[in-house]
């Protein structure tokens, strides 16, 4: 496959590129070209509550209702029981893909509610897994026929931000076959047969999410923020750009300045162009906010 | 700038270490009240993805050799300590650069507190001190910590001499990374998406910030082996982002900011996201005359 070079230049010009380069290297604010009329437009889930924590508590209740409503708004069912059998059904082996990364890991209290949701759809507790690292050796996960793909943001080092896209990596026998380039190719994950075609649900959590990374372990808690929300939908590279959209966002307003992840995460944007996995144009994105408002920052 | 530059160039020809010191002898000894919870362990580039997960990357990027890592606590405080062998005294230098927004100059050849983390560099070793939070045990325990591998560190390294080539006027203080691989050509702006320039182990490259937040403008400087790579980079620099038939050394984005390359040896010279043609004329100005000073 021949590489594309992006530049700056391109994405300041009206070429095919512009819309997703535009909105994922040069910041979120600029707005330099229309949607295109009458395309099918891939629909995302922001949802907020401002009383999801107490402290670094995370409120189960509220927790739970946000995952609901965000289904419903997805599945386009009003009833959340309903919603839930749209997307998984009583036959289903199901692979929770998790992110145990020990600064800012996948809440397990969200872990939770997916298991309880997916036994509420009728699936049994022995075919319902958990797991991050230890995928590929996990039954479960081997003989899945479906998978929950859930984890926070966060700035990475490598590949600019820890991504849906990234958490697939541990599906991958040797996971640094993937960092070439700064992992331009993540989107390949989904490609390999224990993943291809399983993807039901992609969950980004934005409850707590790192916006720049100090250090060798990336991790310093006063870059965090409390942003109280999940980014929901059946296209990960759509909810990857907008979590991307939201750190940058974060980023320009603490530096108060335009700074860009570095390195960039083109492995967003190539998913969608180089890839073809989804979409990264936030001109094909319609992304329903629903709950708090204030900070959304997209 | 250039003043303590040279400073520490003289400190560092008259500091030849007399032997190749290990990150592991760097380690400090027992600190009253708090005890090792790890013992020392080292990594190499083949084990460091197993260490650092996730940030592996930059430190291979600038030819990481190994690093020495122990965390130690002290009741519920936790302080990781980590020196890392960065093969050269450039390459310690860059990853500080990486991380630092102000050198506070305290500790070794440049230094940073951060909240809950301490970082410094001396000769080929960069250090990290990172706690689990912030209160006055940890920030003793950290300078304390500082100050006894910085001094068990014997050796001093010079500075990229490239460093010395930035125009001082409008540079923001301590605003420049120092690189060689082109993943960090992004760092403060973003440029291209791969290595459009040619950057490889082999060559040196600063991206300065000039100007404040409101006007901010970038020098990027790139010295190669000999004066035809930087010629036929420069040919593609214009390539890339002027206009066709574009043969002068200015261009105006589409953003309405101005973008310029221009050459001296070796010596690739950009900048982008300037306000205005003059200013990216002075930019360039100012470091050929560095260039040119004998």
């Amino acid at each position: 496959m021949k590489k594309k070079t992006i530049t700056r230049r391109q994405l300041l010009k009206n070429t095919a590129l512009a819309a997703i380069g535009s909105s994922l290297f040069l910041g979120p604010t600029r707005k330099l070209f229309a949607g295109q009329e009458g395309e099918k437009l891939t629909r995302v889930i922001l949802i907020r509550d401002n009383d999801l924590l107490s402290g670094e508590d995370i409120n189960a209740v509220i927790l739970e209702q946000m995952i609901d409503r965000a289904v419903c708004g997805l599945t386009g069912i009003d009833e959340a029981p309903d919603a839930w059998k749209k997307i998984l059904s009583p036959s289903d082996v199901l692979g929770i893909k998790t992110n145990v990364w020990n600064n800012l890991r996948t809440p397990e209290t969200l872990e939770q509610i997916l298991i309880k949701r997916a036994i509420s759809v009728g699936i049994s507790n022995d075919n319902i897994a958990v797991d991050d690292r230890g995928v590929l050796n996990n039954p479960v996960f081997q003989r899945s026929t479906a998978l929950i793909n859930v984890r926070p943001m966060r700035t990475h080092a490598w590949s600019g931000v820890g991504s849906l896209l990234k958490n697939y990596i541990m599906f991958s026998p040797k996971p640094s076959s993937y960092h070439d380039d700064s992992c331009a190719d993540l989107a390949k994950l989904y490609e390999l047969p224990e993943v291809k075609g399983k993807t039901r649900l992609n969950i980004l959590v934005m409850i707590t999410p790192l916006f720049h990374g100090v250090g060798p372990h990336q991790f310093n808690k006063k870059y965090t923020w409390e942003y109280k929300g999940l980014i929901a939908g059946f296209d990960p590279v759509a909810v990857d750009s907008v979590g991307l959209r939201i750190i940058q966002a974060k980023r320009t307003e603490y530096f108060g300045e335009e700074t860009p992840l570095n390195p960039p995460a083109k492995h967003i944007m190539l998913a969608d162009t180089r890839h073809h996995l989804g979409t990264a144009d936030p001109n094909k994105i319609e992304l329903v906010k629903m709950g708090w408002k204030e900070g959304m920052l997209v | 700038m250039r003043t303590s530059l040279i400073i520490l160039t003289i400190m560092a020809l008259f500091s030849s270490p007399m032997k190749s010191q290990k990150v592991i002898e760097l380690m400090p000894g027992p600190i009253d009240g708090w005890s090792p919870r790890t013992e020392d362990v080292i990594y190499t580039p083949e084990t460091l993805f197993d260490y650092i997960n996730g940030g592996a990357e930059l430190y291979l990027s600038y030819d990481m050799k190994e690093v020495s890592s122990r965390i130690i606590v002290n009741g519920s405080n936790e302080i990781r300590i980590e020196i890392f062998d960065m093969t050269e005294a450039r390459n310690a230098f860059g990853v500080f650069t990486h991380t630092r927004t102000k050198d506070e100059h305290v500790f070794g050849q440049g230094s940073q507190k951060f909240t809950g983390a301490l970082i410094f560099w001396k000769g080929r070793f960069f250090v990290t001190l990172t706690a689990n939070d912030e209160n006055e045990l940890i920030n003793k325990t950290l300078e304390s910590i500082a100050k006894e591998i910085d001094k068990k560190i014997t050796e001093t390294g010079h500075l990229p001499g490239i460093v010395q080539l930035l125009p001082e006027e409008q540079l923001e203080p301590d605003g420049f990374i120092y690189f060689h691989h082109y993943i960090w050509l992004n760092s403060y702006y973003f440029i291209a998406s791969d290595n459009i320039l040619n950057i490889s182990p082999d060559t040196d490259c600063i991206l300065a910030k000039y100007g404040n937040k409101e006007e901010r403008s970038f020098l990027l400087l790139i010295e190669y082996h000999d004066s035809l790579s930087a010629a036929a980079n420069i040919e593609t620099f214009r390539n890339v982002f002027f206009d066709k038939g574009n043969i002068n050394g200015f261009q105006i984005m589409e953003d309405g900011k101005w973008v310029a390359v221009s050459g001296k040896d070796q010596y690739l010279i950009g900048v982008f996201s300037a306000s205005d043609k003059e200013y990216a004329s002075f930019l360039i100005a100012e470091t050929i005359t560095n260039i040119t000073k004998p």
